[in-house]
């Protein structure tokens, strides 16, 4: 993939996917993981729609017919977001190899981008500063205890897809380590008042289940995959200050209960830290100097992936449980009752 | 047999329920049920409390409400599949009976999808250009996953083989439906590319990979997906298809092409008569499920009309945008 400087018109521009468009007061807003730009224009819809329609498959002039934007004034910003790092020039006749090294400080790079995205999500704000209500603070903790218990959904399925066995040791380790920590999320759950009889007897949202079914299909089409996916998922634990601060205001939120039920889930935390489970992707491709770029890209599409799908979740989990009947658990759930 | 009192009752998400002097209506988008009685609220508060699975009996407790009318109630939202019995496929006493029981399960969670808030929107033609032409593409999507999930759901039919011939006939029958979406894309200005490389929401893939989950674990899970996904509720004739899509070219005359594209595979549905689910013809050819499978077919209904109203609200909200239709980006990374 080249990588060329400065707007032409017979060039196809690609904004970064993961960047966020929107506009308000004359104001176009860019949101690249945290890091706003804001650009001001008389003709803020077409340059939103110029901006959004710059997926690395219609050049500069078609992308302009379509939006009506001037071109002239579309170069100029193309310009500008190239030097910010959110559009480049797609030529997919280039093809090859990438080292790790580069993968691996792209990885993280994306990580803490995509880390600012989904923790920016209401779901994540309302819980740390108690917006939200109680019913949502349980619903949340029932999910992620299935979201952690979904390792055992995952991850063999990721050792079962390794043909090399250096990655499958790696998996296998992880895997010792990390299969039973659901143990944490039941201590959580245990002093929420949520039984075991009602986790036996209830049902992941379709959300949860939607995130294990993503780690599963990534672990069947390439161990890199799950691994950069995986890397994601440890990544966001990694930062152990940020994650203790986050615990902290979850339990002061909830009264007594809630500070005790956060406890385990910030142990489970230092533990992981203490097993050096942020650095997963590194040790995945520890024995490898290159990676064809084909691959590296399917990777990094996968984790991104996984990220809308977290938001997907984040989102799912604020709708559903902020309805009061959705609690307590039961063999059925009223998903998505239609307001009266 | 029980009245339905006495019986496992679950409402249909998307029912309204509006009370008024002495009469109660139950409102769905395709009718409204009409009850003249002396306690609207009692009989509402009862209903209501049937959102989540309940005995109508235990919940009327302490009501001063007549158990006929409860009763009669039920019985008219049942003849509707707005309600049902959730344990009467397992309870069945004969194979045709647990047949029956689990088609009216897979009509009730089809319904509940189509009670969803995105298909109000639609028929009232409130949705925007990116909305519309957005639910061209993830269908698109959906429909070219079938390359995914239907082969791996003839691939692991290991218990009723006899049934393989089947599945794998209606996998031939639909695995190059995508491009007549594609090309009704095409025609409404959208470009080929740009769709072909356009990610799926996060919504459309939890659906398709919800699917070739249930494909992996089996024939009875996998054939109970389309159960609801082809549950013969309104549109099995040629003329209720022409008329359903006449409408949404009136209502949204920039997409005509679009939806020249979906009444085209809505007939082809028609011809094939897919209305007739691999799932009912499964269960007959086989001589019936074990209780077990009764109940794990019945959980993938329920796990298919979750991810269905998942797929419908991605679309709502994720394309709800500035107005025109965008394809979604893909993830290339400069340098990569």
């Amino acid at each position: 993939m080249a990588f060329i400087v400065g707007a032409q018109p017979n060039l196809r521009p690609l904004l970064r996917a993961d960047a966020l468009v929107s506009h308000s007061n004359g104001c176009l807003e860019l949101d690249l993981g945290g890091d706003v730009y804001n650009i001001n224009t008389s003709n803020v819809s077409a340059l939103e729609d110029t901006l959004i329609r710059m997926n690395g498959c219609l050049d500069l002039d078609e992308i302009c017919r379509q939006s009506g934007l001037l071109s002239s004034t579309a170069e100029k910003v193309v310009d500008l977001l190239v030097d910010a790092g959110a559009v480049h020039f797609v030529d997919e006749s280039t093809s090859g190899v990438i080292d790790t090294k580069t993968f691996t400080s792209t990885c993280r790079s994306l990580y803490a981008h995509w880390k600012e995205r989904l923790f920016g999500h209401q779901l994540w704000l309302g819980l740390a500063d108690g917006s939200l209500p109680r019913s949502v603070f349980i619903g949340w903790s029932i999910e992620s205890y299935w979201f952690i218990l979904g390792v055992l959904d995952r991850l063999p399925m990721a050792i079962a897809h390794s043909r090399d066995n250096q990655i499958k040791e790696v998996f296998r380790h992880h895997f010792a380590e990390e299969w039973d920590h659901f143990i944490f999320f039941e201590r959580s759950l245990d002093i929420l008042g949520v039984t075991a009889n009602q986790r036996a007897e209830g049902e992941p949202l379709p959300t949860t289940r939607a995130v294990q079914n993503w780690m599963r299909t990534a672990a069947r089409q390439d161990p890199l995959c799950y691994a950069v996916c995986s890397g994601f998922l440890e990544s966001t634990g990694r930062d152990r200050s940020t994650a203790r601060a986050f615990f902290d205001h979850l339990g002061a939120n909830y009264g007594d209960e809630g500070i005790r039920a956060v406890a385990p889930m910030a142990d489970h935390v230092s533990l992981d830290e203490a097993y050096g489970h942020g650095g997963f992707v590194e040790k995945i491709i520890a024995h490898e100097s290159t990676l064809d770029v084909k691959r590296a890209r399917a990777a990094l599409s996968s984790a991104f992936g996984l990220v809308e799908t977290l938001e997907m979740w984040s989102t799912d989990i604020l709708r559903h449980y902020v309805d009061m009947n959705a609690l307590p658990l039961g063999a059925t759930r009223c998903y998505r009752r239609v307001k009266q | 047999m029980r009245p339905l009192i006495q019986k496992r009752i679950r409402l249909i998400p998307g029912c309204r329920i509006h009370t008024g002097a002495e009469e109660i209506l139950i409102e769905t988008r395709e009718s409204i049920i009409k009850v003249q009685t002396h306690c609207p609220d009692a009989l509402a508060t009862v209903l209501s409390r049937l959102y989540r699975p309940d005995i109508p009996l235990r919940v009327m407790g302490g009501m001063q409400i007549s158990e006929d009318i409860v009763e009669s109630v039920l019985q008219s939202l049942a003849e509707d599949d707005l309600v049902i019995d959730e344990l009467r496929s397992v309870e069945a006493l004969n194979s045709q009976e647990s047949i029956n029981a689990l088609l009216a399960e897979a009509r009730f969670q089809a319904k509940s999808i189509f009670e969803q808030p995105f298909w109000s929107e639609l028929l009232t033609g409130n949705l925007s250009s990116s909305q519309v032409i957005g639910w061209g593409v993830e269908f698109f999507h959906f429909v070219e996953a079938a390359n995914y999930y239907m082969p791996l759901g003839v691939a692991y039919a290991r218990r009723h083989r006899i049934t393989r011939g089947l599945l794998a006939k209606h996998y031939v029958e639909e695995m190059s439906h995508g491009e007549i979406f594609l090309e009704g894309l095409i025609r409404c200005g959208v470009d080929r590319r740009s769709v072909e490389l356009a990610p799926p929401l996060p919504h459309t893939s939890a659906l398709v990979n919800l699917l070739a989950e249930l494909a992996i674990e089996g024939e009875v899970t996998y054939a109970a997906s389309f159960a609801v996904m082809q549950p013969g509720l309104s549109l099995a004739t040629q003329e209720a298809v022409d008329e359903f899509y006449e409408e949404l070219c009136r209502l949204y005359p920039y997409a005509g092409p679009m939806f020249d594209a979906f009444r085209k595979h809505a007939l082809i549905d028609v011809d094939l008569h897919h209305e007739e689910t691999v799932f009912a013809r499964l269960c007959q050819n086989s001589g019936g499920l074990s209780l077990d499978e009764r109940s794990r077919a019945g959980w993938a209904m329920s796990a298919v009309a979750e991810a269905f109203t998942l797929f419908f609200e991605g679309i709502l909200d994720s394309y709800k945008g500035s107005g025109r239709f965008a394809p979604r980006r893909p993830l290339i990374v400069n340098g990569l």
